[in-house]
């Protein structure tokens, strides 16, 4: 086994020609990694991936080829996936109006260029999910959106099309499964590579509380900050400690690591319909 | 349907490296330049009809979805 990679939260290997991606129980918050682990943070995220990738195989082949044909001491947080050749660019979906999304509403009527009705407010449902690709590699050293132009531009126009279908189909499926079982997705990110044989296929993690912005159905209500369950939790926490976003991050106390792990569990649960053997 | 021609774009940039190596030229590949050398290569593949790809060590975010987290959520 080679270790390829490590990152804040999740380390890349190789193993028999195959990776293996393993999370780990760390949280990382305006790009710093924080010294208390959320415990079974790795694995319920993990789990929950794997748990979409068989759902929503039907729409698009995906990278997973194991989640239990893993190294014993990465046992439920780890996945072993193809290896693919991945696309330069981050395709992102929202269906709700948020974060800096709402401040680029408020200044302009867009988000990521594509024009919006008037009248949305915080946490609005828009009238339908859009498109708002990123790329990897800036000079900022951050994503920078781009345009659907853009991808087409640096993917071709039937590459770029199939990028945004399936990125609109599969949020607007999860997010329809999740609605029903009392879970907002109000944006999403997913990554797409090749395999070997040219096949777009998509890749890393799925509709996790890391890679989307969750909230509860039942609380959410247009105009005001929505409650969170997904990494904004953590995140909200940490800015009440009057960290400067710099590193060392702060220690997470234990009333928060609880929540946050409770968070974390309660939408796999809500997700899945299983309960978490934790 | 033609099968779509792929090519990771480090590649080419080592690729294009040695070339130049050979012909008695001294590129100075990665280093601060490194994200200019991957668009340059990534734009070079799109003008020629090949989609520019990425090894997923270079692709994955595992850091915690930073990117995502930066341009949604202001990370």
């Amino acid at each position: 086994m080679k270790h390829l990679h490590a990152g804040k939260v999740r380390d890349l290997y190789e193993i028999d020609g195959d990776l293996l991606l393993v999370a780990s129980d760390r949280v990382s918050v305006y790009d710093v990694s924080l010294p208390t682990p959320i415990p079974d943070k790795g694995a319920l995220l993990t789990q929950l991936s794997v748990w979409w990738f068989n759902r929503l195989s039907s729409i698009v082949p995906n990278h997973l080829i194991s989640a239990t044909e893993v190294p014993e001491q990465f046992a439920r947080r780890a996945i072993r996936c193809k290896p693919l050749n991945m696309m330069k660019v981050e395709c992102i979906a929202r269906g709700y109006l948020a974060g800096l999304g709402l401040r680029e509403y408020q200044r302009d009527g867009t988000v990521s260029g594509v024009p919006l009705p008037s009248g949305l407010t915080e946490g609005s449902r828009l009238p339908e999910p859009i498109f708002t690709p990123t790329t990897k590699e800036s000079d900022t050293g951050h994503d920078e959106f781009i345009t659907f132009e853009d991808v087409v531009r640096q993917e071709g126009k039937e590459v770029a099309e199939k990028l945004r279908d399936l990125t609109i189909e599969i949020y607007s499926k999860g997010a329809e499964h999740a609605a029903k079982n009392g879970i907002i997705i109000a944006d999403t990110k997913f990554e797409f590579g090749w395999d070997e044989d040219s096949v777009l296929t998509l890749g890393d993690e799925v509709l996790t509380s890391d890679s989307s912005r969750f909230w509860p159905a039942d609380e959410w209500e247009p105009g005001r900050p929505q409650h969170a369950f997904d990494k904004q939790f953590v995140r909200d926490w940490s800015l009440t400690t009057g960290w400067d976003k710099t590193p060392p991050g702060p220690a997470i106390p234990d009333e928060i690591v609880k929540a946050t792990r409770e968070r974390y569990t309660e939408v796999y649960e809500c997700i899945t319909g299983e309960r978490w053997m934790g | 349907m033609p099968k779509t021609q792929i090519y990771e774009v480090h590649k080419l940039v080592d690729d294009v490296a040695t070339l130049l190596a050979e012909r008695g030229l001294t590129p100075k590949p990665g280093g601060q330049k490194a994200d200019d050398q991957v668009k340059a290569a990534a734009d070079l593949l799109s003008s020629l009809g090949i989609v520019p790809g990425l090894a997923p060590e270079h692709a994955l975010d595992l850091d915690g979805h930073k990117s995502y987290s930066f341009r949604m959520h202001g990370d």
